[in-house]
């Protein structure tokens, strides 16, 4: 029997090698969560990114300024990866150091089942990529960086996409010339699969990048300049991958913020309008027990456990 | 107040609201985040569901496959980012009473106010499933005085809860669960009863009337659950509403992903104005992360020469403001 594609990593990393190189764009949702990877499978996405911020805010309650390190994000990735048949991007940070710790990081990670990972450019401990106080290493540092995370990966797995990210627009001392630059050799000297240009202000900075890189680019669009360009906008500028980095744990961040307080002012009738408002949506309740694979665990016990040891399902409730 | 003195507060806080006879009314879920979320929306305490932990950290069903070591991980940063008391699921207790011992430490020392031991076999199932079985009382009774003993060895005021799952359990009658309750406490020694998947009002009034201790309930009846003044009214004193922030949380997402595939950047454009113009508006992310005492320490600590320079160098909202009315002019792609 072929092993389940979830189980494959080596084929999500040929999936989003093939995604890279069509000429579609690629719609990149992301978060934290395994559950929430799953959900974004089942509503049609084809990627899923986990973000750094999101496992500091969600799994440790700290801001995004490099206080979890790499044993944090691989276990974590590991458990993203194992749930989805999707590719799974990581949010590496700054690879936790030097080139060195690049080398070390990067094969932890292609160990943990992820498709693809990305370094920034930023000086360590780093700053949040949307915020302020942001400062970056040397060009050529960068670079050394990106070619240590390329060869450590093939070593182990030439599948394996790396992301190199250009965090310079709005970082200290910034220009747009020293931003391009940075995006053309680290595709060009340093070997990166895929250019993530951060904190783009102007359709016309990304169309500048689009056209002189030779890798395919990544964007997250956080102007307070223009407002931002709808899908078809951005694959005309030619953008290949248009990232929304947490917005589904936003979303589920802010669905909680409101219903904890409807739930505070009127009590369980919060619960009762917001179960009844959930089933009645567009898409339904979300699949809560298929999404964390509870279908499973009865095959698993008619399969292996023996007839004593079997439990009654029958003359015992469920609540659901 | 040092970081074991704040600890101890919250744990007597725990008591006092187990005392008091007014109900005390528990969201849970999971993540530091969303008790932080709970405490500023009002509750007085949160809990940390294990079916929420195994599922948002590992993507796996509640049937007792994350360990000691998860839990204590997650709930360390759970007491640290909240000023409220929290209760922590800690399962079957990962064994029988010699694990339930070191269990309880462990526990404790993470900084939690309590925790909750079930009475099922291991490896457990979910309570709200069929297919649960229970040890029997008497090892139930053991594995209790196991855990107020080990918890009287570090924190006296750490709360110890005993989970009655007995209810729609192999065999489980509502005579044998409020037998089994009432020996948790009298013999077991613990600080208050979980009864779980009471059916009627008259058992849920029975039980609290019976139980020596403050119960905490969830409804397992076909009826509508009784609302939290008839719950008062039964005798009960935490109403739990074990999963709520997760799960609100994971229907949001849901929703607006498949929204977002639909209608592309149009449907992230009505989120965020709905984000914003709700009755409470957007959660405090500072509140909840603390991004301004990462400045502070910046500024205390770090040399001038290394200082970053926030003048210049800028950040942006979480927003997606409006949707795209692009540019009149738009340079061709080279």
């Amino acid at each position: 029997m072929p092993i389940e594609l979830r189980h494959d990593p080596g084929a999500k990393r040929r999936r989003l090698r093939a995604l890279l190189a069509r000429p579609e764009l690629l719609v990149m949702p992301g978060g934290f969560s395994p559950v929430y990877a799953s959900a974004a499978e089942r509503a049609g996405f084809e990627s899923f990114f986990v973000a750094g911020s999101q496992m500091s805010g969600f799994l440790m309650g700290v801001p995004d300024t490099g206080i979890i390190g790499l044993r944090d994000i691989v276990d974590h990735a590991r458990h993203v990866a194992s749930a989805t048949s999707i590719p799974i991007l990581l949010d590496a940070d700054t690879g936790f150091g030097n080139a060195v710790n690049v080398h070390y990081a990067v094969q932890e990670i292609v160990r943990s089942g992820v498709a693809a990972l990305q370094l920034e450019d930023q000086e360590a401990p780093k700053k949040s990529g949307t915020g302020g106080g942001r400062r970056c290493i040397p060009l050529d540092e960068a670079v050394g960086k990106i070619r240590a995370a390329c060869a450590a990966r093939d070593a182990i797995d030439p599948d394996f996409v790396v992301c190199a990210r250009c965090d310079s627009i709005g970082a200290e001392g910034w220009t747009m010339e020293e931003t391009v630059a940075r995006c053309v050799a680290y595709a060009k000297g340093g070997g990166a699969d895929l250019v993530w240009l951060n904190a783009v202000q102007t359709r016309a900075q990304l169309e500048e990048v689009c056209a002189k890189t030779n890798a395919p680019v990544l964007c997250n669009w956080w102007s307070e300049v223009e407002p931002p360009p709808t899908f078809e906008e951005y694959a005309r500028l030619g953008v290949k991958v248009a990232l929304f980095p947490t917005f589904v744990s936003s979303a589920g961040l802010q669905g909680a913020w409101e219903l904890l307080n409807d739930f505070k002012a009127r009590g369980e009738a919060a619960i009762t309008d917001w179960r009844q408002r959930s089933r009645q949506g567009k898409w339904g309740a979300a699949d809560y027990r298929g999404l964390t694979g509870h279908p499973a665990v009865r095959q698993l016990e008619l399969d292996f456990l023996p007839q004593s040891a079997q439990r009654d399902y029958a003359s015992n409730r469920a609540k659901r | 107040m040092n970081a074991h003195d704040a600890v101890r507060e919250k744990r007597k806080q725990f008591r006092r609201l187990l005392r008091r006879k007014k109900l005390t009314v528990m969201p849970g879920g999971f993540s530091p985040l969303y008790a932080r979320l709970a405490q500023q929306a009002g509750f007085e305490s949160f809990f940390l569901a294990g079916s929420q932990l195994s599922a948002f950290l590992y993507g796996v069903p509640d049937n007792g496959i994350i360990g000691l070591r998860e839990l204590v991980d997650h709930s360390r940063h759970m007491a640290a980012a909240a000023d409220i008391p929290i209760l922590v699921d800690a399962d079957t207790g990962f064994g029988n009473a010699v694990n339930v011992y070191h269990a309880v430490k462990e526990v404790a020392r993470a900084g939690v106010a309590a925790m909750q031991i079930e009475d099922q076999e291991a490896p457990k199932k979910s309570a709200t499933n069929a297919g649960r079985r229970c040890i029997s009382a008497e090892e139930a009774i053991g594995k209790i005085q196991a855990a107020v003993a080990a918890r009287d060895e570090v924190d006296p005021e750490f709360s110890i809860c005993a989970r009655c799952d007995t209810l729609g359990a192999e065999g489980g009658s509502f005579k044998e669960a409020l037998e089994r309750c009432i020996a948790y406490v009298k013999e077991g020694g613990a600080d208050f009863i979980w009864l779980n998947s009471v059916e009627t009002r008259e058992d849920l009034k029975r039980a609290c009337a019976r139980i020596p201790a403050p119960v905490l309930t969830i409804w397992g009846g076909k009826d509508a659950p009784p609302t939290f003044e008839e719950q008062e009214a039964l005798g009960v004193r935490i109403a739990l509403i074990p999963t709520v922030a997760a799960t609100v949380g994971l229907q949001a997402a849901w929703e607006v992903m498949n929204d977002m595939r639909a209608r592309g950047t149009r449907a992230m454009a009505e989120w965020n104005k709905h984000a914003k113009e709700n009755p409470w508006g957007r959660p405090d992310m500072d509140m909840l992360l603390g991004y301004s005492k990462v400045r502070e320490i910046e500024q205390r600590y770090i040399p001038a020469s290394l200082q970053r320079d926030y003048a210049k160098t800028w950040g942006h909202k979480v927003d997606y403001t409006t949707v795209s009315a692009a540019p009149e002019k738009r340079r061709r792609k080279a």
